[in-house]
């Protein structure tokens, strides 16, 4: 048993949990959006990231990691009610290119700010808990104490929205207002309140994301931090169906445990190769998506 | 303008003017009052001078023939389209005033200080009346200097309107495609007090409830209209006969005190109709019921008052037995002169 959870590939399936887990968390932050208000957030990564930044910061003046996270995922979901109130409302009825340049736009002014204020080398953010991987009767096994924390928080965070979205009055509102905003008003939805919701919460929900990439892969915190897991989480969301919040999800797990073979077995180059095959095919025999049921419209 | 003791035909512009709704309305208890609305789209008048009102209790019937501007006075009373001149009345809705939140400050400010501060303790109630003053005041300041405030239920907005009490079917049926029949009808429930966000995230006690609340009245408005099986389906999986009836337990979910229908009829069948005009029925003792409808064999028995429309303006109300012998209303539908 020991020896199994040594193995090569199970050490390959955990590492590629830990990283599936994230790039889910961001493909789902970015379905909220789209269900939300129809705007692909191309931004989504970098605000993830200013906000990680803003939390992070924090760390110069003593302030624990923890109340760090707190204001982190606050300024998260302030972040995405400012934007939508701010920028986002005047994209709604333009034409859809419009949301698309300016998302784009978004995401280079925030990367400049973070570069201009923070600067461009990595920020080092401390780990919670251990770094070290778990020793089982002398065998190593891929997974630590942190990568364990982490792995359970973004499942916890992923499945409370979810949950929130699914069960829920709150959640059934933020679907009707995204499906039939003027049927919605009629019934006393508060829509225009719905969509700034719907923005807070997939913004606080990528800012969880930013700090978890951010004190775990590659040099910590910079402004270009959230720019590879965003394509992969991009392809995983369009992979598994923009309309559906458990096929981000999934997918997003999927994505990271085939990056992790890919890496093992072949080499990163082929990483986004890969993934960029996996998208064309889906698109061409389902353009929907794997998990968004098509809906029967009479005519 | 037909009055419910009197109610004759009537073409006579006269007798819909606005004085004449608005006394009927102060007499009788009216759920909608229409005075002298008129809509310009550009160039076109949609509808002109358009008076009547509706009865709490009373099934009226809007008619006329295809561009009459019959779905426009729908849109107009439910805030899509907003009336270049005239005014919609809810005198039966419930109270709704809407103000910015800075204008909200401004009035709540005095009010607040008069009631919590030391001095108001010693000096009694004089300075809850004090801020009450200054409140008015400043309400009527506003009102100089052209702030919008508006006043009590008058161009609500339609999220606005629900909360007041007023619900309204669409053509056709306008279901949500994405949600079960069940949490379609749910959706309707918004206007009513639930558990906020936080209740709602993190799945307190007070939000379950209000949600498990919510979910046991959609499901008993689904049953009183005989469709709670089909509860778990989704729209496209329904008949079209229940799609209706699913629509029209959506919009009772607010418990409205004016019920809206465009269209019900419009693809049902002999068996259906029958069913569904006796649900229709069965509303009036809790509300007001106004509805838009080209099948004249459905409308005619189902209505008490009739309010015919012709090129945007009202050419007749009355019995329906009336109106069926007004020259206007012949001329309209058969384009002859009897």
């Amino acid at each position: 048993m020991d020896a199994f959870l040594a193995s090569r590939n199970v050490s390959d399936l955990l590492v590629g949990l830990h990283f599936g887990v994230v790039i889910g968390l961001v493909a789902l932050s970015l379905v909220m959006i789209w269900r939300a208000t129809h705007i692909l957030n191309f931004a989504q990564g970098a605000m993830a990231m200013f906000s990680a930044y803003v939390g992070m910061s924090l760390l110069s003046y003593n302030v624990g990691y923890w109340w760090c996270v707190v204001v982190a995922v606050i300024a998260g979901l302030a972040f995405g009610g400012v934007t939508e109130r701010v920028l986002v409302r005047r994209l709604y009825g333009k034409p859809e290119i419009n949301p698309i340049v300016v998302m784009v736009g978004f995401l280079a002014l925030l990367e400049a700010i973070a570069s201009a204020v923070w600067g461009m080398s990595g920020r080092a953010v401390p780990l919670p808990f251990s770094f070290v991987d778990w020793q089982l009767n002398g065998q190593t096994i891929a997974i630590s104490p942190n990568g364990l924390y982490q792995i359970v928080a973004a499942l916890v965070v992923a499945i409370l929205v979810v949950v929130l979205f699914r069960y829920t009055n709150l959640g059934l509102q933020l679907r009707a207002a995204a499906v039939a905003p003027e049927v919605s008003r009629l019934l006393g939805v508060r829509v225009s309140r719905m969509l700034t919701l719907g923005w807070i919460l997939s913004s606080g929900v990528g800012a969880v994301a930013a700090v978890i990439v951010a004190s775990n892969f590659g040099p910590g915190l910079t402004p270009t931090l959230m720019d590879a897991p965003f394509a992969i989480a991009f392809i995983a969301a369009a992979v598994g169906g923009l309309e559906s919040p458990w096929g981000a999800l999934v997918a997003g797990v999927a994505f990271g445990i085939m990056q992790q073979f890919v890496i093992d077995y072949l080499n990163s180059d082929y990483v986004f190769l890969i993934a960029l095959g996996a998208l064309v095919v889906v698109l061409m025999i389902r353009p929907q998506g794997l998990f968004t049921k098509s809906v029967s419209r009479r005519v | 303008m037909a009055t419910e003791g009197a109610p004759t035909a009537s073409s006579d512009p006269a007798a819909s003017s606005p004085q004449a709704v608005v006394e009927h309305a102060s007499a009788a208890a009216a759920s909608l009052v229409l005075e002298r609305v008129s809509v310009q789209f550009g160039g076109l008048h949609a509808l002109s001078d358009v008076s009547f009102q509706v009865n709490s209790g009373e099934i009226v019937g809007l008619i006329g023939p295809n561009g009459a501007g019959k779905t426009t006075v729908f849109n107009v009373i439910c805030g899509f389209v907003k009336p270049t001149a005239g005014h919609v009345q809810f005198p039966m809705a419930k109270s709704w005033k809407k103000e910015t939140l800075a204008i909200r400050i401004v009035l709540w400010l005095p009010r607040a200080i008069g009631r919590r501060s030391s001095l108001a303790r010693r000096l009694g109630h004089r300075f809850t009346q004090a801020g009450r003053a200054i409140a008015t005041f400043v309400r009527r300041v506003l009102r100089i200097v052209r702030v919008r405030v508006p006043e009590k239920n008058r161009h609500l907005r339609p999220s606005q309107l629900a909360r007041a009490g007023v619900s309204r079917t669409l053509q056709g049926v306008g279901l949500f495609p994405h949600l079960t029949v069940l949490e379609n009808v749910m959706a309707g429930g918004q206007t009513r007090p639930h558990g906020g966000f936080f209740t709602s995230l993190f799945a307190l006690p007070q939000g379950v409830r209000a949600d498990r609340v919510l979910r046991d009245e959609a499901l008993s408005q689904l049953d009183r209209l005989g469709v709670a099986s089909f509860a778990p389906r989704m729209p496209g999986e329904i008949p079209y006969g229940v799609a209706k009836k699913v629509a029209v337990a959506r919009a009772l979910m607010c418990r409205p005190s004016l019920l809206l229908l465009d269209e019900p009829a419009s693809g049902l069948d002999e068996s259906e109709l029958e069913e569904f005009a006796a649900h229709i029925v069965e509303l009036r003792s809790d509300m007001a019921v106004l509805l838009v409808e080209h099948n004249m064999g459905f409308v005619m028995p189902l209505v008490d008052r009739l309010v015919v429309l012709d090129f945007g303006e009202v050419i007749a109300t009355g019995r329906p037995s009336d109106v069926q012998q007004d020259p206007a209303v012949i001329e309209a539908y058969l384009g002859v002169q009897q």
